[in-house]
């Protein structure tokens, strides 16, 4: 069992590991094709090999690059918006007991419904266009950040705080020189939430009210019966989302890494 | 209670008469301790868990308040924590594990607004003191758990604080890091001269730094039951002279959480 010889390539763990997430992809892929197979019904299930044409014609037609960058951009200004308003409320509901007091039962209460809910009411205000959908996107992104905003900033421990105090360092000083440091790891556990709820955000807001955009091409999928668009749109809405969430945790690692140092939140 | 206030021959802490409790309903933790403390003395409070010699440190830090009773430094009475008085804690949570030691050592200077080159001279020069010059760029969670205490150490002596207040800074680490920080610190303190008010409940560790030993009684309603002078030459290494200082010492503590008077030392030889 254990004899003592190097591991070789093909067991050692990494390669193995890689081995595995490849073969659970393939496994996806052909339990999707039998059941498409089974169900002998396009409309209702279209087989990957469907799916990977419709793939094809909708990468490969020129009007779908502005539909992905209207959808990217709405996610991600929501996203920056959203986050950094949650970041502002975090920071004065976990600063301010008298903040807290009155903003807490607001945000409970908020945090609760869901973004797209508010999908009508934003036309109404905001008109049918992009700041409606911008509304939903910013709502979905600021209480992730706001929550976790908070909890940083309570997290802090207690010796930190009076060893500040004991050098005669001032509140203000406090806040920016040891509370928001310590509390990096927690604000970007909340935003890494937030980009994901802002890629679900933005989808819904467009399926409902866009003229544009990913959630637009799905939905308008719809009308022709055209099944395989729609996983189409589905795949390409997914790895997006894949690939902006990888994108965070890089930038995170080169630009934030000093502020996980030694601890147990990631 | 008749000591007149700010001479020149003053002592630079004084404790009059402080008393403790957590509620009122509650019996106080410790109460009518006096205590003076001189320029440049190191003075180690003894007692066992409970007795209330932390909460006299955080008083002293002005991180609490004594329930009745005054504190004094240097005339003044102490409302708030103040640059004039460095504390090392117990723990290392205290170091901001973002910042590189160097960084962590200078911060006290960098909050009162130190220029760069200033900062960096004397982080330089309490980094070498403690010998942790070559580790100044790593991260605090990069260095043993004696390597932290002495960061601490280093940021309690970058400032010209008056007092350096040290809650069992050596608590937590195993006997034999305990032992060469013990021998570290006291000539540290031999060069530096800082007044250093050290918590322990460590018999030998009070005798290998102390000039005076304060030994508290049992809580609740703790007092301070005798203060020990320990005339011996530094560097302190174990030995006849001091395994005699210990055990006399180990006499009183003994008496002082029976909270009766020292046991005469003749009778029990």
């Amino acid at each position: 069992m254990s004899a003592p010889a190097l591991p070789s390539p093909i067991t050692s763990p990494r390669v193995g590991r890689a081995l595995l997430g490849v073969g659970g992809v393939a496994l996806a892929v052909v339990v999707w094709q039998a059941a498409a197979t089974v169900t002998a019904n396009p409309l209702v299930l279209p087989a990957p090999t469907e799916v990977a044409v419709a793939l094809g014609e909708l990468v490969a037609d020129p009007a779908t690059r502005p539909q992905v960058v209207d959808t990217l951009r709405r996610a991600v200004v929501g996203f920056a918006l959203g986050a950094f308003a949650g970041l502002l409320v975090g920071a004065a509901i976990g600063s301010f007991r008298p903040v807290r007091t009155v903003l807490n039962p607001y945000l409970n209460f908020l945090r609760m419904v869901a973004p797209i809910a508010w999908i009508v009411p934003a036309t109404i205000w905001l008109g049918v266009g992009e700041p409606s959908i911008l509304f939903v996107v910013v709502y979905a992104a600021l209480f992730p950040v706001a929550i976790n905003t908070i909890s940083g900033i309570a997290a802090v421990e207690p010796d930190k705080l009076r060893m500040a105090r004991a050098v005669g360092s001032s509140p203000a000083g406090t806040f920016v020189r040891i509370l928001v440091p310590n509390a990096v790891p927690y604000v970007m556990a909340g935003a890494r939430l937030a980009l994901g709820l802002s890629f679900m955000a933005v989808i819904g807001a467009e399926m409902i009210i866009g003229q544009s955009g990913l959630g637009f091409v799905i939905y308008s999928a719809r009308t022709f019966s055209d099944t395989a668009t729609m996983f189409a749109g589905i795949l390409v809405l997914g790895v997006v989302g894949y690939l902006f969430d990888a994108s965070f945790l890089a930038l995170r690692r080169v630009f934030l890494e000093k502020y996980y140092a030694g601890r147990e939140v990631r | 209670m008749t000591v007149p206030p700010t001479t020149s021959a003053a002592p630079l802490l004084q404790v009059r008469d402080v008393s403790y409790s957590y509620r009122s309903s509650l019996p106080p933790v410790m109460e009518h301790v006096d205590l003076s403390i001189r320029s440049g003395e190191f003075f180690v409070l003894l007692g066992p868990s409970g007795c209330g010699k932390t909460t006299i440190l955080n008083q002293v830090a002005g991180f609490e308040r004594p329930t009745a009773g005054e504190m004094l430094v240097a005339g003044e009475r102490i409302t708030a924590p103040g640059p004039d008085r460095a504390v090392v804690f117990q723990g290392h949570e205290s170091l901001l594990g973002w910042l590189t030691v160097r960084q962590n050592v200078e911060f006290p200077l960098k909050v009162a607004g130190v220029g760069t080159a200033e900062r960096r001279r004397r982080g330089q020069h309490v980094l070498e003191l403690v010998e942790l010059a070559h580790q100044a760029d790593k991260l605090p969670h990069e260095l043993s758990g004696g390597m932290k205490q002495r960061v601490q150490i280093a940021r309690g002596l970058v400032t010209d604080s008056r007092m350096l207040l040290m809650d069992e800074p050596f608590g937590a680490l195993d006997a034999q890091t305990r032992a060469s920080l013990q021998l570290e610190l006291s000539s540290i303190w031999e060069r530096e001269r800082r007044t250093v008010l050290f918590i322990t409940h460590d018999i030998s560790e009070a005798v290998i730094l102390a000039d005076r030993v304060g030994v508290m009684s049992a809580g609740p309603r703790a007092y301070l039951h005798s203060v020990v002078d320990v005339d011996l030459p530094r560097p302190r290494r174990r030995g006849p002279e001091l395994n005699a200082l210990v055990d006399r010492l180990e006499a009183t503590v003994t008496a002082a959480k029976a909270r009766r008077p020292v046991a005469d030392l003749t009778e029990a030889a």
